[in-house]
């Protein structure tokens, strides 16, 4: 499910490193079924989808339940810390009071290193915190 | 999308390695029973990943035999396949892109703690090579 945001126009406050945020698992082997790590899969950006960034929820506004329910099929909740993601060269940008996008990945039709080796790295540092 | 008929090969299927190439043959098996597309995308792998996919492990299992290593299979959002080996001890990681369509590169990414890059694959030898350092980890 893509879903659009708008900023209001109100100026949105950066979020703190220690803030975290949820990345929905819509697809079953985005959590592996041995380890129940989460893969992968979950942070490759669609260039098909003109994807500007990853879509997160932020974790102050908006429970892993509640994460979740957005969605049709929801295999799990992974969460992630702002600042680890800032260590990579990547940003969350909130652009409304309980969403934000996690920014400056590559494709990886444009740039398949990279898109590889950060979506291993964001899958390492993720937590699945919650699953149905 | 095309039918494709599920044929599980059976010629070099040896002790040792077979239960992991069964069981990496089931996992992408297992892709065509899929639903053609979710929220997220397409959902099943197309004719062209799925035969690029099958074709390589097959292959490579023939060459390895019991050698072969265990591996997860997925899509993406556009019917490509991945075919991931990733050790957690060793932190290797091998990846087999086959994509949705002949007009992007069959390639293959590998990382381990201190490297990482993607090349093209153009036969079976490079993912060989590239499982044999897998294991060798």
């Amino acid at each position: 499910m893509t879903e659009k945001y708008y900023n209001s126009g109100s100026e949105l406050e950066p979020l703190p490193d220690s803030a975290i945020v949820y990345r929905a698992l819509l697809r079953k082997w985005w959590i592996d079924s041995e380890t129940y790590e989460v893969t992968d899969d979950a942070y490759f950006l669609r260039k098909n989808k003109n994807e500007s960034g990853l879509s997160v929820r932020i974790a102050s506004a908006c429970s892993p339940s509640e994460c979740a329910a957005r969605f049709r099929n929801c295999y799990g909740v992974a969460s992630l810390q702002v600042g680890f993601i800032r260590e990579l060269g990547l940003d969350v940008v909130p652009d409304s009071p309980s969403h934000a996008q996690i920014i400056g990945l590559p494709y990886r039709e444009d740039d398949r290193n990279n898109a590889d080796r950060l979506a291993r790295l964001l899958a390492e540092q993720s937590r699945l915190v919650w699953q149905p | 999308m095309m039918t494709v008929t599920k044929e599980v090969p059976t010629k070099s299927i040896d002790a040792g390695g077979a239960s992991n190439f069964t069981t990496t043959l089931k996992r992408i098996l297992e892709l065509l029973d899929l639903e053609a597309e979710d929220d997220y995308g397409i959902l099943k792998p197309t004719e062209y990943a799925f035969k690029t996919a099958m074709e390589l492990v097959v292959e490579a299992h023939e060459i390895m035999g019991s050698s072969f290593p265990k591996a997860s299979a997925s899509t993406d959002h556009q019917g490509s396949i991945r075919i991931t080996w990733k050790n957690r001890e060793t932190k290797r990681l091998v990846r087999l892109f086959c994509p949705c369509n002949s007009e992007q590169p069959v390639d293959i990414y590998h990382d381990s703690s201190d490297e990482y890059n993607v090349e093209d694959v153009y036969s079976v030898s490079t993912l060989i090579h590239w499982l044999e350092w897998f294991n060798a980890s």
